[in-house]
């Protein structure tokens, strides 16, 4: 014994090893976007990229609540000052907009390049009224404000450019913090937009760190700090994965290990089984290393649960051994049909491979390459180090020994298939899921609680985006003025609420070029002045200012992004909407409160720009999830398609092999009919990583089928034998995936399930329709 | 008879009380804050340079210790202007105009609110953290000037001249960038 424990020490040692080596050199990531599907057409791929990296990646929406109204607003000022000086963010808006005076002073210099005003503003009859407003104010409590900017810019163009920057705004100002209109009790709402790009999920993740450190630093008492955005997202969602695949492989390990012990009372069998598991493990790290250059932690994690599939191969190979045979000779003995389910198994997760999506297809890679080295493992590695063992399962319990002979060829269970098939066109089939949120592995009361902010802060959501790509952002500005343009229109017709625009807040320099051409020069101005202030206590010399500024715009240098880093408000509120991507750059036109979809259409399609494209959220997000189901159904048919071609070859049977192929397969099928009917009536909704699931289990089930195809053939006892080293396969994947079931993370839930009912029913079905032994059929008689 | 030199006396002495106890900074802090409440009628006079004439306005004051004030103009546009702790708000019916700020957030704003609440308040400190503060007793009341601290504040607003007499405040004139603004201030009957 003590040997042959070192032996197999040796080898765990090695493993050991081996696996730091390569967790040293393969990074792990944990994208969560990885979880999402590829697109296909122009508009889903936008959407993707968006979802990945886009704007909305960056930014972090807060609610304070649980105090006084005066207190909330004083710890968000507090936590507003704090991030500002963490230099972490690029915006942090809780309160009123403060221009630094540089800033101000600039846009001030601007202000008739960048407001849209109305040329008619400068003629004598627009003036007027402008005059007669400015007195207004001049007798209100703002005169200092307006004595201090209105003789210089009578037209108001600069209080119009900053209330049309501010406007839309549905969050209201109390106690100088910005507050949730109506809630109760009442919210103070804080929005951040953090420097980092939305794929440094580090960064991303610093900045929900500093936010709720600065939160800690306000003193905020009894006050709770409720944050949200894509940063908290993926931390939320890394935790819940890292929870989950800890609880899993730490319940699972140990449950594995109780029910060996349970079922073989030896240390041995325990190092037996994992050495092929772990030499499996290693080989699927190093292979999705190889392939994609890093493992996603979630395709780590869960690969490992997959892998503990490997188990049923030393477990198979151990309990098949008969009475004074050698190890090596039951390897070669049961080879053919190892090699086969192994192989089989291995060729049903290709489709996993080829499916698209990044972490399916290392799903994939990770499992084929585990179960095609833990086999070859199992069967040439485990004999050598375990010479002359006799390792012997304790008997099964009378009762379940019994059962599991009255389910043996009990061929009336194949009626469950029909019935699944009924329930299925009962439920009117299964159903599939179109939302991409609900693939997300996001908590959902987190999600909840994005929605509120958002609303609350006046971002609803959004219906559709214009996207706008060209070579420089001059194009892209050109671009925007020319949709908005066309939108305008729709406006006035009430077909649109609105809608947001780079071009808003800087003008195009063709647009700027224009507006300086077509400002009057102070000697025309000056008479429509006198004209316009007839009536008017102005003294002549008031608006010498004005004058002044008018010759000053005309020869003014435009402003252009280049410009921006001396605007941060300004840049803060461009950035989401006009930003550099690869070699060119990207715009966005956002409609608010759209009405009328088909009149946004044809008129961006009047435009007849290629760099422009609408993006249906909705639809692309529905229609990304419908093809890629689509595509991994197709690839998982053709993966179905290929394993029979394979068990056709496999069973040596020449041209009669297919039918041999379809009977081995037919419980399996069997079996996915009942699991995909069970999991509609359990009111699943069926994904790619279900239907990957669906392909694990049936390779699962389909070792099963095999090893009871091929044991009925050897007589009864060796069926008997087969049956119990199955069922501890069983009961080791059922001890893995039933706590997949469990998990909080829904993908991980539906595979949990999905694996579970498989297997389990493919156990069943395998067992009910294997060929009769003569022991077998013998014990039948009597019923 | 005694009593008609002594009352001669009593009366000359509450007569020449006043005077003959001339305004101190303090004593007269300590009578603004004894004021707890109160209501006044105010005429404005606006002169701003770019204007041939001046731009008048009345209506009523009203202050509750220790940081609520309300400016309510009723002529010839109506306004209501009201302080109460760091808000702000502006609110000018006519125009649909409500503004709300927080005084935290506005330094440049502060300054000349506290010139008249911090006054009214007889919080000097308060006075003091953002103007030099001169004082003079003039005649029966005194005479208060502040100058703002910060040169940022200065280019807005150049100084305030605040008279007075006891605890009442009667005019106060502001130097700013939009010219003299005298605010007269008659107790209501």
């Amino acid at each position: 014994m003590r040997p042959l424990l070192l032996r197999l020490g040796g080898a765990l040692l090695v493993l050991a090893l081996v696996g730091v080596g390569l967790f040293r050199t393969i990074p792990i990531r944990a994208e969560m976007t990885d979880l999402l599907p590829p697109g296909r057409t122009p508009a889903a791929e936008f959407l993707l990229r968006e979802l990945r990296s886009g704007a909305a990646t960056t930014l972090l929406l807060a609610g304070i609540e649980g105090a006084a109204e005066p207190e909330l607003a004083r710890i968000s000022r507090a936590v507003g000052d704090r991030l500002r000086e963490s230099g972490q963010f690029s915006f942090v808006g809780n309160g009123s907009l403060d221009l630094s005076e540089t800033e101000r002073d600039l846009i001030f210099q601007y202000r008739y390049l960048l407001s849209p005003a109305d040329p008619a503003s400068f003629e004598a009859a627009g003036l007027k009224g402008k005059l007669s407003g400015l007195l207004e104010g001049l007798r209100s409590a703002a005169s200092p404000l307006l004595a201090r900017f209105g003789f210089a810019d009578p037209t108001g163009a600069f209080f119009d450019l900053l209330r049309g920057w501010l406007g839309q705004s549905r969050v209201q100002l109390r106690a100088g913090a910005w507050f949730a209109e109506g809630a109760s009790p009442p919210r103070a709402l804080i929005v951040a937009r953090s420097r980092a790009s939305g794929l440094d999920t580090e960064a991303q993740a610093a900045a929900v760190a500093t936010f709720q450190a600065a939160f800690a630093a306000a003193s905020p008492g009894d006050a709770r700090l409720l944050l949200s955005g894509p940063g908290v997202f993926g931390a939320e969602a890394a935790a819940a994965i890292r929870a989950d695949v800890e609880m899993i492989s730490i319940l699972s390990g140990l449950l594995i290990l109780g029910f060996l012990w349970l079922r073989y009372r030896s240390l041995l069998m325990l190092f037996a089984v994992a050495v092929p598991l772990g030499a499996g493990t290693l080989a699927g790290v190093a292979a999705v290393g190889l392939g994609f250059g890093a493992v996603h932690g979630a395709a780590l994690g869960f690969g490992m649960t997959m892998l503990g599939v490997v188990v049923d191969y030393p477990l198979l190979l151990i309990t098949q051994r008969r009475p004074a045979e050698s190890l090596r000779d039951t390897a070669r003995r049961i080879w053919p049909t190892l090699r086969l389910a192994a192989g089989a198994a291995a060729l049903g997760l290709t489709g996993m491979m080829l499916s698209g999506f990044p972490i399916l297809a290392q799903l994939g890679l990770f499992g084929a390459a585990g179960l095609l080295v833990g086999v070859v493992v199992t069967a040439g590695l485990l004999p050598w180090l375990l010479p002359g063992t006799a390792l012997v399962p304790r008997p099964l319990p009378r009762a379940l020994a019994r059962g599991l002979g009255a389910v043996r060829g009990w061929r009336w269970l194949a009626l469950v298939v029909p019935l699944a098939a009924l329930v299925l066109l009962a439920l009117g089939g299964p159903r599939w899921e179109d939302d991409l949120a609900r693939l997300s592995p996001v908590p959902p009361a987190q999600l909840r609680l994005d929605e509120e902010l958002r609303g609350q802060l006046g971002a609803p959501d959004v219906r559709g985006i214009v996207a706008l790509a060209g070579p420089d952002a001059e194009a892209v500005l050109r671009k925007a003025e020319a949709v908005e343009q066309a939108l305008q229109p729709l406006v006035a017709r009430g077909q649109l609420g609105g809608f947001d625009s780079p071009a808003r807040y800087l003008p195009s320099a063709a647009t700027q070029r224009a507006r300086q051409a077509a400002l009057p020069s102070a000697d025309i101005m000056r008479p429509r002045l006198q004209e316009a202030s007839a009536g008017l206590p102005f003294r002549p010399e008031a608006f010498n200012r004005f004058l002044d500024s008018l010759a000053e715009s005309r020869t003014l240098p435009v402003l252009t992004v280049e410009g921006l880093p001396r605007l941060p408000i300004l840049a803060a509120r461009l950035d989401p909407l006009l930003s550099p991507r690869g070699d060119g750059w990207q715009g966005l036109v956002i409609p608010q409160d759209l009405r009328d979809i088909g009149a946004l259409r044809a008129a961006l399609a009047g435009l007849d720009d290629p760099g422009i494209l609408w993006v249906d959220v909705k639809a692309e997000t529905q229609g990304v999830v419908t093809l890629a189901t689509r595509q991994a159904l197709l690839w998982c048919g053709l993966g179905g398609l290929a394993v029979l071609l394979l068990l056709a070859v496999g069973l040596r049977r020449g041209w009669r092999g297919l039918p041999a192929a379809l009977w081995t397969a037919a419980p399996i099928a069997g079996a996915l009919l009942v699991t995909v009917a069970a999991l509609a009536l359990l009111g699943q909704r069926l994904t790619p990583f279900h239907l990957a699931a669906l392909l694990l289990a049936a390779g699962v089930g389909m070792d099963y089928a095999l090893f009871f195809g091929s044991a009925a053939r050897q007589g009864a006892e060796e069926a008997d034998r087969t049956l119990g080293a199955v069922f501890n396969c069983t009961m080791t994947t059922l001890l893995t995936f039933g706590l997949l079931a469990f998990c909080a993370t829904p993908v991980l839930r539906g595979i949990g399930l999905t694996v579970a009912i498989g297997v389990s029913s493919a156990f069943l079905l395998a067992l009910a329709l294997s060929p009769p032994s003569a022991l077998a059929a013998s014990e039948k008689m009597p019923n | 008879m005694m009593l008609r030199p002594l009352a001669a006396f009593l009366l000359c002495f509450t007569l020449a009380g006043p005077a003959m106890a001339q305004a101190t900074l303090d004593g007269t802090m300590r009578d603004l804050a004894s004021l707890r409440q109160g209501l006044a009628e105010f005429s404005e006079q606006k002169s701003i340079p770019e204007l041939s004439s001046p731009l008048p306005s009345t209506g009523t004051l009203s202050w509750t210790a220790p940081d609520r004030l309300e400016k309510h103009t009723t002529w010839p546009a109506e306004e209501t202007l009201r302080v109460e702790g760091d808000r702000l708000l502006l609110a000018r019916p006519a125009q649909g105009i409500r503004q709300e700020l927080s005084l935290d957030q506005s330094p440049e704003i502060r300054p000349f609110v506290e010139a008249i609440r911090a006054t009214l308040a007889g919080d000097l400190a308060t006075l003091r953290q953002y103007y030099e503060v001169s004082f003079s007793p003039e005649g029966e009341g005194w005479h208060m000037v502040l100058t703002p601290l910060s040169a940022r504040i200065r280019v807005a607003l150049q100084r305030v001249d605040i008279y007075g007499s006891g605890g009442f405040v009667r005019q106060v004139e502001t130097r700013g960038n939009d010219g003299i603004t005298t605010l007269r201030i008659t107790p209501r009957p």
